[in-house]
Order: structure tokens, then sequence, then C-alpha cells
């Protein structure tokens, strides 16, 4: 429904039933009002004649008026008219006291039977009679007129005279007419339409206004919301068009946030590809060169292994890295955040490396207290991040080198180091290595040192849960990578599964 | 006598990799494919359980969750997700370790014979590794029946190590814990203790080794 046809349905559903009840009022009013004159008519008339007379001559209680012109016949004196009381008074200038007076009226005079000895007395009505002798003094009701005229109106009262011929009265007259009540209605029509029409002209503007913005708006949104619609005025549609301008900025800066999101996994699924394909492709040329030296029947030798091993070891810790880096890059503060065993942990990265250690002659040893050392963290992150150093020292080692992880307990804290004795790195490598690097060089750049992303990764998970870590040359020559933090203590793993205290 | 071990692993290959592995490492593996197959299982027989997360028909946490109503069999989780969310749920829903995918079968052997050597901890107070019998309540030592004589500072120093056989033991710790502080000095001195006790337990000796980077150990001897 549009916006004027609204108001001019409210308009007119508002404003009938208001005039019907007005003019219903009217009637009541009116009504009520020609009750009381026929009653006081009749009373007056009453005490006009006196009992004796009413009771010797009913039927001339009050006989039909004589025509103006006619003279009274003899011997019957004219009935005094009783005055009429003053109408009531008007109210907003509307008449509520009924039509102009359209009495004469005529009374006839009723026994306590109910019965007339005037022979032109009507039947007293049933209904009237029912209401007084239920011991009312009066009842009144409209009748229908001989003439079909309708808008009659019967008054019956009791005049105190009992036990005659004039103990009830019976005035009829003209009550208000429904026509007559209803030309209020008739009368506030042109009202009503001229409201109707100011209202409709007034809405004009409006409409008209609310069209632009909806025109605007919809220009906007085909714009993905790039320019803003026109805001005029101060009041609500103005409030709307600010309103729209407000949400279209945040629908900007969110649609935004996803272009951008989406480029960063664009990007990232790019380098990932990048970075792993390379270890890949050098894992697929081992394979190949053994299966060529096994097809020519030569031996291969466990050192020739090696490559191999370690390039799979280094894929499988690349992707970790990137799975981390995705998580670290993503922004989110660390949700996981459960009790840690960093023992458990410690023995399970060195478990994890020893495979690898092994056939590629570095021996590779731990040490972690007899009671669990407990951190809260993010448990994946915080391997990841050991694994990481320990994967660097086993890789950029010698055959016979060594590698150490020893947890300890300082203070109220942990220290883990990773220890190893290969050729090390210079110190003004140390401070450039830990730095922020673009993605998608990792493979490119893991040589010499290909500590980059692993040693970013670490960095950042060690901020992350609010530990330190530094890098320096270990008294073996080579490098010592060192994670301090606070720890929650021992007890905290009661009973849990995790606290692993006997290494293998 | 061999242990049994149960897989529940879905892939095929890896399935077969890892029950060639550890029947090559002295258990005897039975092999299920499926979760509903694994809620099947009675875990009975078994010394451990090796439970793949994602599988079909049921879940790795239902399988669990059924297995921990009804038995205290180890279990050993592998996860493929790198998240710690599933590590610690499978903790918290009763699983004894976890190993994360990709994993050399040599990670898993150690893996499962750590946690089946777990309840044999030492809580009586004599310790035997090879011909060495310490007893640590009588302050006493014997290398192949015979007592060796050992000074405060040297039994304090193998008994520590034999509290805890196979694990490294940190220099620093054992410079605080062993050594008198009103008498000795750092860790030159412990290597001089180090290597008179090592010289005192004579053939006992070789058990006692330098760990690189860490400290000291007694050695488990190798298994016949």
């Amino acid at each position: 429904m549009t916006l004027r046809g609204r108001l001019a349905l409210t308009l007119v559903l508002t404003a009938v039933p208001l005039l019907v009840a007005v003019a219903w009022a009217r009637y009541e009013i009116a009504q009520r009002y020609e009750v009381r004159i026929l009653r006081d008519l009749a009373l007056s008339r009453a005490a006009s004649l006196g009992r004796e007379r009413c009771e010797s001559a009913p039927e001339d209680f009050l006989p039909p008026p004589r025509p103006r012109m006619g003279q009274a016949p003899p011997g019957v004196p004219p009935p005094d008219r009783p005055r009429l009381p003053d109408p009531p008074a008007r109210w907003l200038g509307w008449n509520l006291s009924g039509p102009p007076h359209r009495l004469p009226a005529r009374a006839f005079a009723y026994d306590d039977d109910f019965r007339s000895a005037d022979p032109a007395a009507p039947a007293f009505p049933p209904g009237l009679r029912r209401m007084l002798e239920q011991g009312a003094e009066q009842a009144s009701r409209g009748f229908v007129t001989a003439d079909g005229h309708g808008d009659g109106l019967e008054v019956a009262v009791r005049t105190g005279w009992s036990a005659g011929r004039c103990a009830v009265i019976l005035a009829r007259g003209i009550g208000p007419t429904t026509g007559w009540s209803l030309g209020l209605v008739w009368s506030a029509v042109p009202v009503v339409a001229v409201l109707l029409a100011s209202v409709l002209l007034a809405a004009g503007p409006v409409v008209r206004r609310i069209r632009t913005l909806t025109a605007d708006v919809r220009r906007s949104a085909d714009a993905h919301y790039e320019g803003p619609v026109r805001v005029s005025g101060r009041d609500e549609i103005a409030d709307l068009a600010r309103a729209f301008n407000e949400a279209a900025a945040k629908v900007r800066a969110q649609l935004a946030t996803l272009e951008q999101r989406d480029r960063t996994l664009r990007a990232f699924l790019a380098n990932t590809t990048h970075d792993v394909m390379i270890p890949l492709t050098v894992l697929l040329g081992h394979l190949s060169d053994f299966r060529q030296r096994v097809v020519e029947g030569d031996a291969i030798e466990e050192g020739r292994l090696v490559p191999a091993i370690q390039e799979a070891q280094y894929l499988a810790s690349l992707i970790h890295n990137l799975g981390a880096a995705a998580k670290l890059e993503s922004g989110e503060p660390l949700v996981e955040r459960h009790p840690v065993d960093l023992g458990a942990l410690v023995e399970r990265v060195v478990e994890r490396h020893r495979p690898v250690a092994g056939p590629a002659g570095v021996a590779i040893e731990f040490g972690v207290p007899e009671r669990p050392v407990v951190v809260e963290g993010d448990e994946t992150l915080i391997e990841q991040a050991v694994s990481n150093f320990v994967h660097n020292a086993v890789r950029y080692n010698q055959p016979g080198g060594h590698v150490a992880v020893l947890l300890e307990e300082v203070g109220g804290g942990f220290r883990l180091r990773v220890v190893d004795d290969g050729p090390g790195v210079p110190e003004e490598e140390l401070q450039r290595l830990v730095e922020r690097r673009q993605r998608g060089d990792e493979a490119r750049q893991r040589h010499p040192y290909g500590l980059g992303l692993g040693l970013h990764i670490a960095r950042d998970v060690v901020e992350r849960h609010g530990f330190r870590m530094t890098l320096g040359r270990s008294e073996h020559g080579g490098l010592e990578a060192a994670i301090t933090g606070p720890s929650l203590g021992h007890g905290t793993m009661e009973g849990n599964a995790s606290g692993m205290k006997t290494p293998a | 006598m061999t242990q049994r071990v149960l897989l529940v692993e879905d892939d095929a290959s890896l399935g077969r990799q890892v029950t060639d592995r550890l029947r090559a490492a002295g258990f005897e593996p039975t092999w299920v494919r499926d979760g509903q197959e694994a809620l099947a299982v009675s875990p009975e027989p078994f010394a451990l359980l090796i439970l793949d997360l994602m599988l079909p028909g049921a879940h790795g946490f239902d399988v669990l969750k059924k297995l921990r109503g009804a038995s205290d069999v180890p279990v050993l989780v592998l996860s493929a997700r790198n998240d710690a969310h599933d590590k610690v749920r499978a903790l918290e829903l009763g699983a004894d370790d976890y190993v994360t995918k990709p994993f050399w079968p040599e990670e898993l052997v150690a893996r499962i014979q750590a946690r089946l050597r777990r309840p044999a901890l030492q809580r009586s107070s004599v310790v035997e590794v090879g011909e060495l019998t310490i007893d640590t309540h009588a302050r006493q030592v014997w290398v192949g029946g015979e007592e060796v004589e050992l000074t405060r500072v040297e039994f304090d120093l193998l008994a520590a190590l034999s509290r805890r056989v196979g694990a490294a033991v940190a220099r620093a710790w054992l410079v605080e814990h062993v050594l008198d502080p009103n008498r000795e000095g750092g860790e030159r001195t412990l290597d001089v203790h180090v290597s008179r006790l090592r010289k005192k337990l004579g053939a006992g000796g070789r058990f006692l080794t330098t760990v690189w980077g860490v400290g000291y150990r007694l050695d488990r001897p190798a298994r016949t």
C-alpha cells in the first residue's frame, strides 16, 4: 500500500467512526431531552387540571390542538399548553438538544390497570407497562407513528394519583429523527474531504523525497556502494539517508576486508604451492635416482638416503609451518590456551627428529626435569616452534655433530635450549634471520642457513605466549636458541595422561 | 611374550605400513579400518591402541569415549590436523599420547615403547642396570655382585641417575643437587666426580654415559 493510500485510509477509518459516535451521542442526548419535555408536559398538565377533572374527563387530558383559525368548542376550555423548557446549552457550536420543537404532543390518562376512559387513547404499550409494573416512575420508548413517519416518542409517567382513572399518563410526541442525527455526518463529509485532500497534498513532497532516496539507494547499491546518497533537510528522511550512508560505509569496509582476505588467501595458496613443490620435486628426484640405481644394479648406500629423508622431513615441517603461519597471520589471539607439559613436548620433538638425525650422523639428545614443567599455551604452536629449532640444528649440522634439547627450571619459570655444534651462524646474520620476511621466498632462501620461515614462526609463537627468545653462539660453536618464560608450576598436569615423565 | 597392539586406521597404505613396522618391532598388530568396527572390538587382549581420529563410521573421539568407559588400555592418537584443540580434546577424553602426521615409523614405535614401558617405574629402593645393583636406601652399590665403596658425592650422583634410568640429567641440576655447595665448585668438579665414579664401577661404568649438551645418564642395558 502506498504511503498516500495508507494516510487516506487511516483518516477515513478514524473520521467515520468518530462522526458516527458523535451523531449517536447527539441522538441520545436529544431523545433524553424530548423525553424530559414530554414528561414535564404530562406532569404539568396533570397538575394544572387537578385530579378531579382529570378523572372525570380523562379524554380531555391533552386533546389534539385545534387548527389555529378555529374556535374552541364551547364548554371545553382550551388546554393550557405548558411552556417548554429552554433548550440545553450548545456544545462547541453544536446544537445537542435536538431538532426544533415538534410538539404539539398528545397525552392520555390511564387507570392502574392501564385502561383509558378516553376512546382516542391507544392501547397502553406493553413494554412501558412492564417497566412501570416493575416499579419505575417513568418509562419511555420510540415508536413508529401512524403516518409511518417514524420517530414517535412515548413517555409513560405515574401521576401519584393511584387507584383512579388518572394514575398513569402516556404522553406522545415526536422524537429526534435518525435522519436529522446523520445530517451531522453528512455535513462533516466536506470537512473530512478537505482534510483528506490537505493530508495527501502534504504527503506529496515526503513521498517524492522517499522516491528520490529509493532511486539514490538503488544507484548506490548498483555501484557497489561507492557513492553516497544525497542528504537534504534535517528530518527523518534525511536521517534515513544518513543511516544508509553509514551502512554503506560499513559494507564497503567489509567488502574491502573480504577482498583483502581473498587476496591473502590466494597469495597464501600460491606461496604454499611454490614452497611445497620445490622440496617435493627434490624428493621425487631422489626417489627417481634410487630407482635408477636399483635398476642398474647399483647399491644404495645409507648416506645417499639421508638427503631424501631430510627433504621429506623438511616438507612435513614446512607444511606445519605454513599452517602455523596462517594461524598466526590471521591476527587472532591464541584461542588455544591449555596447560602444556614442556617435558613431554621436548620428548616428542626429539623423537620426531631422531629418525632423520640418525642417518645424517647427528646425535640428538634431550634432558628434562623429573617433574613436569607446565606452561599455558597452544601446544601445537609451541611444539612447532621448538621443532623448528631442532629441525634447523639437525639439518645444518655435519655428520658427527650433536644436537641437544635441554629443559630446565629457573626461578619461577623455565628455560628451554636447543644447542648444536654445527657451523653456527655469523653474529651479523642472527638478527637478520628472525626479521619478518616475505612469504613465498622460503623455498628460495632456505640456504645457506634455511632458518627463515621456521625461525620467524618460532619468534612469533614465543612472543604471542609472552615468552622470550634469544639466539646466540653456543659454547660448542654452533647455534644456541633459548626460550624462557613463566611456568604454571607442577601438579597442573597431575592425572593428565600427557604428563610423561620418563623419557625413552 | 609379544604384545598385541590394535591399530584403527582407515588409510590402506598407511595401515599396511604401520602394521608391518609394528610386526618388525616385535608387536602383534591387529588392524581395524573403520570406526564402527573399532567400536565393536573388545580392548581386552591389547596392550595398546593406536587410534586415528578421522575415521569412516565413527569419529575417533567416539571410539575413545566408549573405550574409556570400559578399559584403561593405553591409547595413542594419530592426528592429521595440526590443531591443538584436537589434541587437547583427545587427552581430555583419556588418550595417553598423540603422534602428529606425518610421522616416521621409528617415531611411532619409539612412542609405543615409551608408553608400554611406563608402568615399570622403579618403586623399590634397589635398581639394577646390567652388572650394576644400586640400593639407594642402604646406600650400597655392587658391580657383578661385588660391593664398591663410593664417596658421598659419587653415591648421590649415581643414585640421582638411577632414579631415572634411561633419562639424561642436566649437569646444572646435578651440580646443584649432588655437589656440596660449601666445598665444591661447578660443572668441572662434577665431571671429575663422574670420571672417578666410572672408574670405580669398572665394567658397570659403561652404563654411565655422557650426554652431549645435556649431562649424564644411566643407560638402560640393551635388550637381548
